[in-house]
Parts: structure tokens; sequence; C-alpha cells
């Protein structure tokens, strides 16, 4: 063994992240941690790079218990931890990112002898990095070949990749494949973060399924079954029941059919998005997040317009986006101004063009009182962002069921929230499908949308499955396409 | 100090004035003069007495028209510094219309239309940067800022060429005739143009109550959530850089029919810089806007005041203005926070 966490834990605040995981890896070894959203995966490793330090437990390098004060440490120990978020500087070259921050890295920059280094190390590979490129000229694949080869020339022995191809498609893939083969021949010890199956039963050796911040399944990646492994995903839900009484739907209120998004601010699109909300109806949307599930509430929500197929929408509809200090609020400005963002052009809250300040006032009041937030906030705040988190939510939520008189788009809506106020969320939202309105639910958490949905579509890529029963019965195959076997 | 300056907007404008002050003091000490007569010559010849303030008000009136233009620009958080250039433009339009019209119509046609031409050549000078910005998203900042140098070299052409005034020795268009000379109050040197201040100062402050201000604040606060109230982004960035345009270019007609009588290679006197700097530093609110400007207006001209009494040079003003700036923008970072 080279390297190894023994049942570490690590809690932020109320949430335990990692709970008593113990793991190992080898030399010459591909080891795939894999799981949900939030199942620890990434802490678990920002614990063996030397980024965060474990609340309890130990890590282990060559038989030998370790503490590292910093990222520094722990290269020098020969781990390397490759984020999602590339940690280059775009602005200068290969070479020029090569010696940044090497240990070996004295006054003078070598920029010819790092460039030496580039080629030494990336001989063999289809594609071969010009060192004088600058970073921001390169692909994210070869971003990404970029920083393994950095890490190699630190003198990495256990390289960590996190989610390695989310961002690079096929051409990453076979990239992928090469530069652990190519580490497996150097006796480097390999962690590699994913949610996607097919791609870890191809390409690693061993194989731990996380879950809420424990592993619940561990075996070698010869032999795994997918099936197996996408329930382990999961969970088991055979204690799940329903927390709605499902009604059987009306006439439908949303409906997108074959709508295509070429790409939105942050580069993702949407590719044949089918759905329908009808009355009385909670439609839910599993996925891992950053799968284009901003962008499928946005056009869901109406706020954006498809790029082709069809879509039919009411013209007002409540929208509880994920990020509300992006999407929902503005923070700087006051709880009034943010009450009114829908209703600022009606009578009686504008008349003649003008805002009239005490129905402003009175509007805004009404909007907290339904979340129960004290509303002589609305004169004590002179910033939303005074506010509490959980208040600014309940805010948004007030904003958008008021709003909403057929069509809610929930985007993790109960973030932020206490029990009790999530509690009333689900109450009220269950009030209006029982009132006749439908709600389109986007949540990375599958137990929620099991509990609380009619139906189920999985989010992958920016495609969606077809309309799967929000029961037990279906968890296996939801879990599947989850999982991206199907 | 830093927890007086976030108290209130237009009270750190104070505490940064009176801190600014001291400062100065300092300074005029250094220099040999008394401070206490040094500010006692400001503070006459800028405040003083009628004839004073009658003076303040003449560098206070074309800065705050250029000021409150700016306002919803900046609200909607689009930083445009073309006031300088469009003030010029709109200037020179100014001049040039009152001549041309002045022979064919009565007076106060004439001033009006004049008056029109002077915002029109603001609004024109603002166009291009606004298109770009509203259409392909190109940085205000540097098309303004550009637009501001070619507005500088065009006049200085103009005015050594066609615009230049028949047998004028200096570089300098006609002067305009006396009968379109904005009234002067009483028998002081203030003109009726200050009567427009208050119109002005309640426009703007109408207009953050109307739904289409609270549009553009919300743009400027939060882009995509003034997606979800139907602000149109474009209409809100095409109309207040050209609303800015056209202040600073009356501020320009202001300049000429009250001030200057003529368009000298002068004209540009960095008023447009510095009613960006009180708006952007005045968090684009209109109190603290209007005591800016006439904080400044009144620094201005009783500096010119102390140089005659004491000796201590006119520049002084810069100093104190770059103080109190300086320390209002102590207040920004704190906000930004």
């Amino acid at each position: 063994m080279i390297a190894g966490l023994r049942s570490v834990s690590k809690r932020y605040g109320a949430l335990q992240a990692v709970d008593g995981l113990s793991l190992e890896v080898r030399a010459g070894e591909v080891h795939a941690l894999i799981g949900g959203n939030g199942a620890g995966k990434t802490t678990a490793m920002k614990m063996l790079a030397g980024l965060e330090r474990p609340d309890a437990g130990e890590i282990v390098l060559d038989g030998r218990r370790i503490v590292f004060g910093s990222r520094r440490d722990a290269i020098r120990a020969g781990i390397s931890f490759i984020q999602q978020e590339f940690s280059l500087v775009e602005s200068l070259t290969c070479a020029e990112n090569l010696l940044l921050g090497h240990p070996d890295q004295r006054f003078r920059l070598d920029r010819a002898a790092a460039a030496r280094t580039l080629h030494r190390l990336g001989e063999g590979y289809e594609t071969s990095l010009d060192p004088d490129r600058k970073v921001r000229t390169l692909s994210m694949g070869e971003r990404q070949q970029l920083e393994i080869l950095i890490a190699l020339s630190w003198g990495a022995r256990v390289v960590i990749l996190d989610e390695p191809t989310s961002a690079t498609g096929e051409a990453g893939l076979r990239f992928l494949r090469e530069t652990l083969r190519r580490l497996r021949e150097q006796q480097v010890a390999v962690v590699y973060i994913s949610h996607k199956l097919p791609e870890v039963l191809e390409l690693a050796d061993w194989i731990t399924v996380m879950r809420r911040g424990t592993a619940v399944w561990h075996g070698a990646a010869r032999g795994a079954e997918a099936g197996e492994l996408a329930r382990a995903m999961v969970g088991d839900t055979a204690l799940l029941v329903s927390r709605r009484e499902h009604r059987s739907p009306g006439a439908a209120v949303l409906r997108l059919e074959g709508a295509e998004l070429h790409w939105s601010e942050e580069g993702r699109s949407l590719h044949e998005i089918t759905l329908e909300v009808r009355r009385h109806e909670i439609l839910g949307i599993a996925g891992v997040a950053g799968n284009g599930q901003r962008e499928l509430a946005r056009l869901a929500a109406g706020v954006i317009d498809s790029d082709g197929g069809a879509a039919v929408r009411p013209e007002r509809t409540g929208y509880v986006a994920e990020d509300r200090a992006r999407d929902s609020l503005a923070l700087d400005l006051p709880p009034t101004d943010n009450g009114i963002v829908h209703v600022h052009r009606r009578p009686p809250i504008a008349r003649a063009g003008f805002l009239r300040f005490d129905e402003v006032r009175a509007f805004t009041v009404r909007l907290l009182e339904r979340f129960r937030i004290d509303p002589t906030a609305v004169d004590r705040a002179s910033a939303t962002v005074q506010l509490s988190g959980g208040n600014q939510q309940r805010l948004v939520l007030g904003r958008e069921l008021e709003e909403a008189t057929e069509l809610l788009v929930l985007h993790n809506p109960a973030r932020g929230l206490d029990l009790a106020a999530a509690a009333e969320l689900y109450r009220q939202l269950d009030d209006f499908c029982v009132a006749g309105g439908a709600a389109l639910w986007i949540s990375p958490d599958l137990e929620e949308l099991l509990e609380w949905a009619d139906a189920i579509q999985v989010l992958v890529d920016g495609r969606l499955s077809d309309r799967l029963p929000a029961n037990e019965a279906a968890v296996a195959e939801i879990a599947e396409r989850l999982a991206g076997v199907v | 100090m830093t927890r007086l300056l976030a108290r209130s907007t237009t009270m750190s404008l104070v505490v940064a004035t009176a801190f600014a002050l001291a400062v100065g003091a300092v300074l005029i000490a250094a220099v040999g003069v008394n401070p206490a007569d040094a500010y006692r010559t400001i503070w006459n010849g800028s405040v003083g007495s009628a004839q004073a303030l009658a003076q303040t008000s003449l560098r206070m009136t074309p800065l705050l028209v250029m000021a409150l233009g700016l306002i919803p620009a900046l609200r909607a958080g689009i930083f445009t510094i073309g006031s300088e250039g469009q003030f010029g433009v709109g200037a020179l339009t100014a001049a040039l219309t009152t001549l041309a019209v002045a022979p064919h119509l009565p007076v106060i046609p004439t001033m009006a239309v004049a008056a029109l031409a002077a915002a029109l050549g603001g609004v024109a000078w603002a166009l291009i940067p606004a298109l770009l910005r509203a259409y392909f998203a190109v940085d205000e900042i540097l098309t303004t800022f550009a637009f501001n140098f070619i507005a500088t070299f065009l006049l200085l052409w103009l005015l050594n060429g066609p615009a230049r005034g028949k047998g004028q020795y200096l570089v300098q268009t006609d002067p305009v005739p006396q009968n379109t000379w904005l009234p002067t109050i009483s028998d002081t040197v203030a003109n009726v143009g200050l009567f427009l201040l208050p119109v002005l100062v309640a426009v703007a402050v109408a207009f953050g109550r109307t739904t289409a201000g609270y549009r553009v604040r919300l743009f400027g606060s939060q882009p995509s959530l003034a997606l979800a109230a139907r602000a149109r982004p474009r209409a809100i960035v095409l109309g207040t850089m050209l609303v800015a345009g056209a202040a600073a270019g009356f501020a320009g007609w202001l300049q000429v029919e009250g001030v200057d009588r003529a368009v000298f290679a002068t004209v540009f006197r960095g008023y447009g810089y510095l009613a960006l700097a009180l708006v952007a530093l005045g968090q684009a609110k209109v109190l603290p806007t209007v005591v800016g400007a006439l904080l400044f207006a009144a620094l201005q001209n009783g500096s010119e005041a102390m140089q005659l009494g004491v000796g201590v040079s006119s520049d002084f003003v810069f100093v104190m203005q770059g103080l109190v700036l300086f320390l209002m923008s102590f207040r920004l970072t704190r906000a930004a926070r």
C-alpha cells in the first residue's frame, strides 16, 4: 500500500461530510471513488491531499501516520490533487505553469528546462502540448493533460483526479485511458472520483461507492455489476413512502417538446428535452448537479427561450432558483425591491408608472408573513443581505408562491431552510397542487423526490430520460439512469 | 473614522471633507501661511457673501446637471465616463446653433433650439458607445473614454478651422449674441439656470420611485433577476447612457450661455470626470450628489479667492478634492466586502 485513510471523519457545521471512511490506494492501481452529489468523495480526497484536516481518524503514507500542515506538505510527500476547477494560470504558457509553485523552483525561471520536462513526460500521447502556448488557448482536455503532466513533474506518487471527464467528452475519455495506462506503468497510485458508472467499470481496478460520508460498497471492478453499484449509490429506499397523496392529473400546464438549448453562460447545452407537467402533479427532475439543471429550470420558467423545439408555458410562473444570490435576489437592494419583482407594474403596486410605497410595503409584509418572517424586517433591513440566509430563502419562496397561479419551478427549494420552514414549504406546495397547480421540482436528492413527486425524469449531460413513476418499484431503473448505465 | 464614514453616504461626505480640511491646514501651514487666514478667504470667496455664492452657483450648475444625468446609468451598473466629451460637444453645438439661428428667430425660440441641439449633441456623442454596449457588450468604460479623446481633438481642430470666429485672435468661436445669454438674478453674476436645479433634483428623486427607475436599479444590482421582472436590458443600457449624454450636452449649453459666452479651447475643464467621481462615490444617490456638487464648486471658487488673498496656489483645490474622494472610496470598499 502507498496511501490511505483510516476511519477519517469531517464535519462542516451541521453537515457530517465524511463519517468514518477507510480507503487504501496501491502503487500501479486505479481506485475509483463513486457516489452521488454530497456523498463526501471530494471532502475525503481533500483530506488525503492535505487541503482539509480530518476531525478524527488518520492519514497513512508508506505505512506511517502523517499529518499534513498544508497542501505543500502533501505535494512534497508525493500526493497531487487535480481538482475540477483547474488551478492553471490562463495568461501564462504551459512551461511557465509547470514552473509555478514547483518544489524545485528557485529564483531563476528556467523555461527551457520546463519545456524539456513537458516533452519528456508528454511522450507517447496522441497530442503533444506546445510548451510556449498560453493556457488560455488550450481546450479543457489539454488543460487536464497539462495538470497531470505538472503533477508528474512534481514527482507525484499518488494522483487524485476529481471528475476527470466531466468537462471533456469522448476525446477526454481516450486521453484518460492513455493517462491511466501510463500512470500504472510508472507505479503511480491513482484515485479517480466520478459518478459515471460505465467509465469507472472500464477504467478502474478497484471501486469504492460512497454514500452520506461512508463507504457502502467496496470491491474489484472486474466482475462488479452496474446495477448493484447503482443501487448502492442511491441507497436503501425500501423504507421510503410517498408523503403526498397522488391525485389523478388534469390538463397539461407545462409542455416542452424536443426543446434545445445550444449554449448557456456556463457553456452547457440541452438536447431533445421533452416533458409534461399536468395539474395536481409534481414532476421530479433527478440528476447530479452540473448536468444542465439551471438551464432546464430557466427554460421551464420562461426566463430564457429555447433554440428549438416547442414549448407551452403558462403566462405567470413561480421560479425558485437554486442560487438565490445570483438568480433570485438583488442582495444590496431593500427587501421591498426584492418583493415586488413580478408585480411592480400591476395596480395597486403601480399607478401611472409610479410605485406606491404603502402598497409596496404592505405587499412585501404579506410575502414575509407567508413564511413567518417577522414583518418588521422590512423596516429594519435597508439591504436584503442583512436578512439571514433562511429568511432570504423564505422571502423568495413567498414571492414565487404568490406569483405562481398554475406552475411552480423549484430548484433545490429547501436549501438553507430549517426543518420547520421546510415543512411549511412542503405543506404550501401540496396545497398548491391540490388547488390545481403543477410543479417541476429539480433536485440532486433522489429521496426527496421519491417522497414528494408523482413521477421522475433523470437529467444526464443535458438529456432527459423517459418518465418513470416515483415509487419503489422504479428505484432500480432510476438509479441506473442516474449512473449513466442506460 | 471608518465607523463614522460607514453611517450614511452624505454623512461620510461631510466627515471626509472635515478630515480633508484638517490635512489641508497642515499643508497650508507648511508653505508658511496661517491656515485660519487661508480658510477664511476660502469661506468668504465661496459662500461668505451673496456675490461669492453666485460665483459658486456658476460652477455648481453644469457640474450638478451632469452628475444628476449620470445617476440612472450608474444605478444600472453602467460606468460611462463620456460626460467630459459630451459636455464639449454640447457646448460647441450650443454656440454654433445659437449663432446660426439667432438672426432668423426671436430670442426665446433661439435659446430653446440651441439648448435642445446641445442635448442632442451630447446624445449623439453617447450613441455609438451605447449601441456597442447594448448590442455587442463592448465595455463602455473604454469606448466612452476613447470618445472623450476624439471630442477633445475634434473640437481643437474645429475651433482652429471651420468653427473659428472670423477675426478672432484666440482659438474660439464667435461670441454668442448678448440677448441669448441666460438672464442674471438681480445684480449678481448668478443666472436663471440655477432655478433649473431644484426641478432636475426633483426629477431625479421622482425617477427612483417610478417602475422604470425600479427596473434600472434591479438591473444594476442583479441582471438575471431583472430579466425575471421583464426588464429589457438593451432599453436600459441605451436609455441611461443617452440620458447621461443629453444631460452633459445640456450642461455645455448652460456653460456657454451662462458663463463663457463662446466656446474656447479651454472648454474641457474636467467637470465631466468630477461629476462621475461624485456620483460614483455618492453611490448614485441624489442627496450626496447634490451636497458633493455644492462642496466641490465652493472649494474651486474659494481656492481662487485664496490664491488672490493669501497667495496659496489655487491648485490646492485638487489636493482637497483628491483627499475627499480618496476618503470616500474607503466607504465603497467597506460596502463591497
